[in-house]
C-alpha cells in the first residue's frame, strides 16, 4: 500500500437544501462542512443531488461556488449504484424525490449523517443533522 | 504549518509521499512508481519532537502519517481560503456548535444501525415484490 491509498471517511452527506444553503453563504451549512474538514474527514454529495442543485442555482456566482465546492479535496462525489435499485425505489417512495433518495442511499452506504434543511421529508429513523434556522 | 521551526534540534527523516505535490524544495527526492500511484522519496529536516512522533508510527508508517497530515491541512486551507474569498466568516463558536450537533447524531447512529436499516429495507422490498403489495414503511 502506498502512502496515498487511504482516503478519509465520508461522515456528512449534503442534500439539495444543504448545497443551496452553502452557495447562499448560510453559516448553518458552511460551518458543518468546515467542521468535518477540521476533523480530517470528508463530506459527500451524490451526483443526482449535484445535478438538481445546479438546475436550481441559476446565478452564475452560485454556480461557480458550487463548482468550487465540488472540486475541493474534502468533497466526495458519490455515485448511485445500479444494483441498489430496489432500495432506491423504497427511499423514493419515502421522500418523493429522487435526489433525496440517492442522498439516503449514500448516507447508509457510508455511515454518514445527512445535513439538511428539509429533515421533515425523510420521515423517521434516519441520521438527520438539521441545519438550524432553516 | 505542518513543520514549524520552534527548535534548533532537528533530525533528518526520509518519507515517501504521493508525487502529485512537488512543493518541497529542500532535500533530495527519488521518483518511484508503485502501481498507478507516483510517489517521491523526500529527505526532510524536522524538529526532534516531530521526528519522535514519526518514528513512533512504526516501520513504514511515517509516510502515511505525513501524507495524511499534509492532505488534511491542505483540505482545510482550501476550504478556509474559499470562505474568505466568498466573504463568509467562520466562528469558533459556530464550528463548535456544528461539531456538537454532528457528534450527537453520531452517538445515536453506530455503524450497526446503518447496516440494520439497509437490511430491513431490503427485506421489506423483497417481500413486497414477492407479494405484489403496495410500498409501506420499513425503516
Amino acid at each position: 500500500m502506498t502512502p496515498g491509498d487511504e482516503l478519509p471517511p465520508v461522515t456528512l452527506v449534503l442534500d439539495r437544501s444543504a448545497m443551496l444553503a452553502y452557495v447562499a453563504g448560510s453559516i448553518h451549512a458552511v460551518e458543518p462542512v468546515g467542521e468535518v474538514i477540521t476533523d480530517r474527514q470528508r463530506f459527500g454529495v451524490t451526483a443526482v443531488t449535484v445535478a438538481e442543485a445546479l438546475r436550481l442555482a441559476t446565478d452564475p456566482k452560485d454556480r461557480e461556488d458550487l463548482h468550487t465546492l465540488l472540486a475541493m479535496d474534502a468533497c466526495a462525489l458519490l455515485p448511485t449504484w445500479g444494483e441498489d435499485w430496489l432500495e432506491l425505489s423504497y427511499w423514493l417512495g419515502v421522500t418523493s424525490r429522487v435526489d433525496l433518495a440517492t442522498t439516503v442511499l449514500a448516507s447508509l452506504e457510508h455511515g454518514a449523517q445527512i445535513l439538511t434543511g428539509e429533515g421533515h421529508r425523510y420521515g423517521e429513523g434516519l441520521p438527520i443533522n438539521y441545519m438550524p434556522n432553516q | 504549518m505542518i513543520w514549524t521551526w520552534t527548535s534548533r534540534v532537528v533530525q533528518r527523516i526520509a518519507v515517501r509521499v504521493p508525487g502529485a505535490w512537488c512543493c518541497f524544495t529542500w532535500g533530495c527526492y527519488r521518483r518511484t512508481l508503485v502501481g498507478m500511484t507516483t510517489v517521491k522519496k523526500l529527505s526532510i529536516s524536522v524538529p526532534q519532537d516531530v521526528a519522535e512522533t514519526l518514528e513512533q508510527q512504526g516501520p513504514g508508517k511515517a509516510s502515511a502519517y505525513v501524507t495524511g497530515a499534509v492532505r488534511a491541512q491542505r483540505a482545510w486551507e482550501q476550504f478556509r481560503d474559499e470562505q474568505v474569498r466568498r466573504g463568509v466568516s467562520l466562528t469558533s463558536e459556530g464550528m463548535a456548535a456544528a461539531r456538537a450537533r454532528r457528534y450527537a447524531v453520531q452517538a445515536e447512529w453506530p455503524a450497526e444501525r446503518f447496516a440494520a436499516v439497509r437490511e430491513r429495507v431490503r427485506e421489506h422490498m423483497k417481500q413486497e415484490l414477492a407479494s405484489g403489495d403496495q410500498p409501506a414503511s420499513a425503516a
